[in-house]
């Protein structure tokens, strides 16, 4: 039986540090300087120092780290042509010393290099090669080759290989513990062939193979997906669409070494219809219990039938309508029986609101329902937004919501939830100045029905912006609180402040761009157990530059 | 069923408000048919369809694998035919040729200038003349001076600043309407976030951006406090989350997002569409449909983040237990795990089963797979007689008869007293229950609920066949896969 095939990290990184050389290689290769090509050379640099301080008995909850810390952050892109060549370098590098930021103290954030000449696409490194949402969305450290020859029969080819990490430090593997990741091998190939002006179709097959446990327990996954996806316009502005997959999976559970077979099917069907003055959507998805894609995106075990239509009735009013219906349990797996879901909405906007120039109202209702054997749950949504600008200069936006939580037959429950909030703003100019001072009040109420219980969260804040455009300096200031009130459980008090401020200096400017930055942010959480309570305060500096 | 019948009612209705809306305006389901003899089928910037793209575009060099623009598509003209294509970059003060092929398809291109806007019109005519709506292919296209790393964090600085204020509207004009985990479920997910989230505040750093023509492939490496409005309690964790962006009219849009989700994760089983591989153990926020939150360790997360029937107490010590349709955990306040496992009365695989045995080759079952099979299994029958089987159990296997009484009362195999004489025949008597320990060290529990014996008479063939008693056991069974010994009601 075969539990894991480690063909292991140190072929896969020793394949990566070769990936890097060839990279850089490339890059050197196409320095303008070396090559006398056209070509661009960009680079950016942020690097910000923070100086954080937490204190009080519950300073334990907070997210951030104490003392000094510093953030940078690298970029450098170089792009060009060379003899009929297009070739795009990008590279950035990330250094901190707060593992809050970041793991590690150096982690590489981009390597990519791109040489094209509109026929032949080779890319390295980095790699997003999208074929189809269940067959390949993910992108992976690694190469990919793209064949395209317009206006001919041939068909276009795309082949990818690499691994699926999140981040290069997986993939280089330099460095033990802490950023450790299963080591997700992906190999692709699409065929796209255009069949008449209205139509395409593509095949893709995608496989991809874990190799190394990050822990003992964790599962490995050799996963293929073989795939089928169109597209075609029968008459303008209508678009039908369509995927069908078919997944193999094999499972190698970590704690038994036992081997699990599994055989999944998922297919998509989707029509967009949209010109003036209506646009509908229809899209019905079916996806096997054990249909699997790593590298895709697809949830199992799902059948979805979703209808939207978006209809402009005059210039100043549209509606929108929907409807989602999808169900679980399509093999009768579960013992608790199929779940179903229905979500149906309309929803308004109406401009010019009672006449009022700048009044926008946008109404909703939204219908939630969950349907089993065991409950019956019933969510109405209701939510109101009106914006509009009153007396020339001050601008608002109010929203309002009720919902009612129903829950019918297991846990008896009803809640009814109201949600308010409204802001004002304004804006005026004094000289070389920008004023901009506004206010915001919210608020929310949570009834409960049955056990007669009522909990509420207020906040209100006011906050005041202050520009110097022939300055190049921007700048706010902003001050509230955010209290809990609770029938049952800890109340909770946030008094909360933040400043600010950014300045782009003209000696900056020589460089291309550049800005300096401030920002400063102060918490104090008190709760009823003062056994919690506790203040953060925050402060960073920081410099942007821009070649 | 109760709720079917109410749904049907809804969907009668919801359909008769769509007919009534219909009615508004004749004909709203004939897309894009128009008087105008001469119009485009298909329009594409750089193979996004004009349809999608919504009135501003902005593109980035890092997705123009050439460094160029190409505005292509497809003119019909009814009987007619198509004699001319012709792009304008600037707001129709110039016109260019477009290349056209004989069957109406047409492509221009051009290399852009970084910050310039175009303002850009397609005319197509046909050899009478006659031209489409011209003024429907307008679009305002910018190469943007800066690079594609700032324009995604000012997209996510939007989405976190909407989300932290509770603002649905503002974070929803920022997810693509084709989102992959349907755009519904997410606006359900973030409301039901914000009513069960407040002061949240939520950071990160890029680790990675990767773009294609189709989309931006975003790695972030995210730290976040929430504070619990069920309990007043604050939770906070920190890991790598990955995101799909597509480009919009203003911004990027989100187009997909992976586990652990830093927005809707009240939504999680519907919202994500895949697990970003966690490369430590630290603790991870969770939370169910109800707006229940705990934090648990990175693995057990992995395993039961994409279970909809997780449910969370929040427990008055401050510890939380997380139940799945499997597991049972508790947890302590900082994300550790303090007692789990599997619960006995929800992970036991039970069912009715009949062995018929006619001497040879024996008939036997195997508890793991829940099946009969020929010549293999934990036990196997080869005769009996009214009221009791005879047979053998595998080598490997142990077993006790806990006496007459039903499977449904016994609650725990025992912990001793398994034997397995070898070589000895078996008898399974009618109404006891027996507890076995199988060769995988996990326990099983079989009650003969009856067993039968009839004369099968002999049959010359072909093939011939010799006179049998063909034995008939029919009994229950229950297996416990996590290991344990309770099998709880």
């Amino acid at each position: 039986m075969k539990t894991s095939s480690i063909t292991g990290v140190c072929f896969s990184s020793q394949s990566f540090r070769w990936l890097t050389v060839i990279l850089m290689c490339f890059f050197f290769l196409g320095n303008p300087f070396l090559l006398k090509a056209e070509n661009e050379f960009h680079a950016s640099n942020e690097f910000s120092y923070t100086y954080n301080d937490i204190s009080g008995p519950g300073s334990s909850q907070s997210s951030l780290r104490q003392g000094f810390s510093y953030l940078n952050l690298l970029n450098i892109n170089d792009l060009g042509n060379y003899k009929g060549f297009d070739y795009n370098f990008n590279f950035g590098l990330k250094l901190t010393d707060d593992p809050t930021n970041d793991q590690q103290t150096a982690s590489i954030t981009n390597l990519q290099g791109r040489i094209t000449n509109k026929v032949h696409t080779l890319n390295l490194g980095d790699t997003f090669e999208t074929f189809s949402q269940y067959a390949l969305s993910s992108a992976v450290k690694g190469a990919s080759y793209r064949f395209v020859k317009e206006n001919s029969y041939i068909p276009e080819v795309s082949l990818v290989y690499g691994y699926a990490y999140s981040r290069w430090d997986n993939a280089f593997a330099i460095y033990d513990g802490p950023v450790k990741a299963v080591a997700r091998q992906v190999m692709g190939a699409r065929l796209k062939e255009n069949l008449g002006q209205n139509f395409w179709a593509g095949l893709s097959y995608v496989q991809s193979q874990d190799n190394d446990r990050v822990n003992p327990t964790d599962s490995l996954y050799l996963n293929r997906a073989y795939t089928f996806d169109m597209e075609y316009k029968p008459i303008p502005g209508l678009t039908v669409s369509g995927e069908a997959s078919l997944s193999d999976q094999k499972e190698w559970t970590g704690n038994d070494g036992s081997e699990t077979t599994r055989h999944g099917a998922a297919y998509r069907l989707t029509a967009v219809g949209d010109a003036d003055p209506s646009r509908v959507t229809l899209e019905y998805e079916r996806i096997s219990p054990n249909f699997t894609t790593l590298v895709g995106s697809a949830t199992p075990d799902r059948e979805k039938a979703k209808a939207k239509w978006r209809y402009k009735y005059t210039k100043n009013i549209s509606a929108n309508l929907g409807f989602l219906w999808f169900r679980d349990n399509l093999d009768g797996q579960k013992t608790a029986g199929r779940t179903d879901y229905y979500k149906p909405e309309i929803g308004f906007t109406l401009k010019r609101f009672l006449g009022r120039a700048y009044g926008t109202a946008d109404i909703a209702y939204k219908l939630d329902v969950t349907s089993n054997n065991n409950t019956e749950n019933y969510n109405h949504i209701v939510t109101l937004n009106y914006q509009d600008q009153f007396f020339g200069f001050l601008d608002s936006d109010t929203n309002l919501g009720y919902t009612l939580y129903d829950n019918k037959i297991s846990v008896e429950e009803r809640n009814n939830e109201f949600t308010y909030n409204t802001s004002l703003s304004s804006r005026h100019t004094l000289g070389m100045v920008v004023l901009k001072p506004a206010v915001y009040l919210g608020g929310w109420t949570q009834r409960s029905e049955l056990v007669v219980s009522t909990d509420q969260i207020y906040e209100y804040s006011a906050g005041f912006g202050l520009d110097v455009p022939d300055w190049k300096l921007t700048s706010t200031i902003k001050a509230g609180q955010n209290r809990l009130d609770k029938s049952v459980g800890q109340d909770t008090d946030k008094t909360f402040a933040s400043f600010n401020l950014n300045y782009r200096p003209p000696f900056l400017k020589k460089l291309n761009q550049g800005m300096l930055f401030f920002r400063a942010k102060y918490n104090d959480f008190s709760y009823t157990n003062a056994g919690n309570n506790f203040r953060e305060t925050s402060l960073t500096a920081g410099l942007i530059l821009e070649i | 069923m109760k709720y079917k019948s109410k749904s049907l009612i809804m969907i009668m209705s919801f359909a008769l408000v769509l007919l009534s809306f219909a009615g508004a305006q004749a004909k709203w389901w004939i897309f894009g048919e128009s008087d105008e003899e001469v119009s485009i089928s298909y329009l594409f910037v750089n193979k996004s369809s004009f349809d999608e793209t919504g009135a501003k575009i902005t593109l980035f060099k890092e997705m123009l694998p050439d460094g160029k623009i190409t505005i292509s598509g497809k003119a019909v003209a009814g009987k007619g035919k198509i004699g001319s294509a012709r792009v304008s970059l600037d707001g129709k003060e110039t016109w260019k040729d477009a290349n056209l092929s004989e069957g109406g398809a047409f492509e221009y291109s051009f290399s852009p200038e970084t910050g310039k806007t175009y303002s850009i019109f397609v005319e197509v005519s046909d050899t009478l003349g006659k031209t489409n709506d011209v003024a429907a292919t307008a679009r305002q296209l910018t190469l943007s001076e800066r690079n594609i790393m700032s324009f995604i964090r000012e997209a996510l600085d939007k989405l976190i600043a909407a989300y932290e204020n509770h603002d649905a509207k503002t974070f929803m004009s920022l997810v693509s309407e084709d989102f992959a985990g349907d755009m519904t479920n997410l606006d359900r997910a973030i409301r039901k976030d914000f009513s069960s989230f407040d002061d949240i505040d939520l950071n990160y750093t890029l680790n990675n951006i990767t773009s294609d023509s189709k989309g931006i492939s975003v790695s972030l490496s995210y730290r976040r406090l929430l504070m619990s409005t069920k309990t007043g309690q604050s939770v906070k964790d920190k890991g790598v989350t990955e995101f799909v962006f597509k480009m919009g009219d203003k911004s990027a849009r989100i187009y997909s997002m992976k586990n652990p989700l830093i927005f809707g994760i009240t939504g999680a089983p519907n919202v994500a569409t895949g697990t970003v591989a966690s490369t430590t153990n630290d603790p991870v926020i969770i939370a169910d449909g109800r707006g229940n939150v705990a934090e648990v360790p990175a693995q057990t997360f992995n395993q039961i983040v994409m279970d909809d029937s997780v449910r969370i107490t929040n427990n008055p010590d401050g510890t939380s237990t997380v139940k799945t349709s499997d597991k049972t955990i508790t947890v302590d306040k900082n994300g550790q795990q303090t007692s789990g496992g599997s619960n006995p009365s929800e992970t036991v695989e039970k069912g009715l089963r009949t062995i018929i045995s006619l001497g040879h080759p024996p008939m036997g079952f195997s508890f793991v797979n829940g099946e009969v099979m020929t010549a293999a299994g934990d036990f196997m029958i080869t005769g009996g007689g009214p009221g009791f089987g005879y047979g053998f159990v595998e080598p490997s296997v142990t077993f006790v008869d806990l006496g007459a009484k039903s499977i449904g009362s016994v609650n725990e195999a025992p912990a001793t007293g398994y034997a397995n004489p070898a070589g000895m025949g078996v008898r399974f008597e009618e109404g006891h229950t027996y507890a076995f320990k199988l060769a995988n060290g996990k326990y099983g529990l079989m009650e003969v609920k009856s067993v039968t014996e009839e004369w099968i008479p002999g049959n010359p063939g072909p093939p011939p066949q010799p006179p049998a008693m063909r034995i008939t056991m029919r009994f229950e069974y229950k297996y416990q896969p996590s290991g344990a010994r309770q099998f709880l009601p």
